[in-house]
């Protein structure tokens, strides 16, 4: 069972839980000159990591809050929570 | 063909367990029922939303309103004699008490904010208490969340699972215990906490 730490409720279970997709993808930052390369890419290219990944998870049955979620995809252990606008990944690294 | 005007009556208030409680004493009762279960009906239930942390105006028209302030922390609630307020989720809350005004139309004369969005769940919500000595234990059989009374205080409220249905639970009292959940769920629920509650032996009001 996974376990993920939600920035307001707290410990619950992932069932609680739903996965909204990739973290890392960004919006083309002037959406206006983007190419459809780029429009591609954002929307429907993404990779299948080994190991440490940023996710999106939402609190649905709980507070219904987006959260994001660094995970090892090989073990399913959470390593770090917090809100959307946070770079788990950077203060990840920077905590080892 | 010319359309008839249909003079309908006013809607009756009917609770989603409507003769769905059977009274009476059940399960394994040895001397007294370790749980007693009864439905809260009817209740005014009003959600408010603010689009970012709530400003000062706001705070104080409920102050003025309840005579209490609305909780900021999560999974906490504040309580007066009859209304209670729950934190459902940033910036969100539920205002909650027996029905004996028209609370949606006293919070609206209240609040002109257009940014705060609020909306009735009178109808769209069914609650039941559990009280009595065995409720943390009940509560433990359907839900992931320590109910220790050290650490799921009195007023404490979390929004979760319960027996695999969305649900808020609130503690009112050491062992007393609303339970809210959606209406078309009602009737499910409460069967699951009357076979959780067998082997401690129950009792519905």
């Amino acid at each position: 069972m996974i376990r993920i730490k939600c920035p307001y409720c707290g410990l619950r279970d992932h069932s609680e839980f739903n996965y909204i997709g990739d973290a890392t993808k960004l919006r083309p930052v002037n959406p206006e000159v983007a190419n459809d390369d780029e429009w591609f890419d954002y929307i429907y290219v993404r990779d299948n990591p080994r190991g440490v990944h940023q996710e999106y998870w939402q609190h649905i049955t709980g507070c219904r809050s987006y959260v994001k979620v660094l995970r090892n995809t090989v073990t399913h252990e959470v390593l770090k929570t917090g809100l959307p606008s946070d770079d788990l990944l950077f203060s990840y690294e920077a905590e080892k | 063909m010319a359309d008839k005007t249909y003079i309908l009556p006013p809607i009756k208030r009917l609770s989603a367990l409507a003769g769905q409680i059977e009274s009476g004493r059940f399960g394994n009762i040895k001397t007294e029922p370790g749980i007693f279960i009864k439905e809260n009906h009817p209740l005014s239930i009003v959600q408010l939303e603010t689009r970012e942390p709530p400003a000062k105006d706001f705070l104080t028209v409920i102050k003025n309103l309840f005579e209490f302030d609305v909780p900021l922390s999560p999974n906490t609630s504040s309580v007066s004699d009859k209304t209670r307020i729950i934190w459902t989720g940033p910036n969100r809350w539920l205002i909650i008490e027996p029905e004996t005004r028209d609370l949606i139309s006293l919070v609206k004369s209240q609040i002109n904010e257009t940014s705060i969005s609020i909306v009735d769940l009178s109808h769209a919500r069914s609650s039941i208490e559990i009280d009595g000595s065995m409720t943390r234990d009940l509560l433990l059989k359907g839900a992931a969340i320590d109910f220790h009374p050290e650490a799921f205080l009195i007023n404490h409220c979390v929004q979760t699972t319960f027996f695999n249905l969305s649900a808020l639970i609130c503690c009112l009292d050491e062992n007393r215990f609303n339970i809210f959940i959606a209406r078309g769920f009602a009737l499910d629920l409460l069967q699951k906490v009357q076979e959780a509650a067998e082997e401690f032996g129950y009792e519905t009001l």
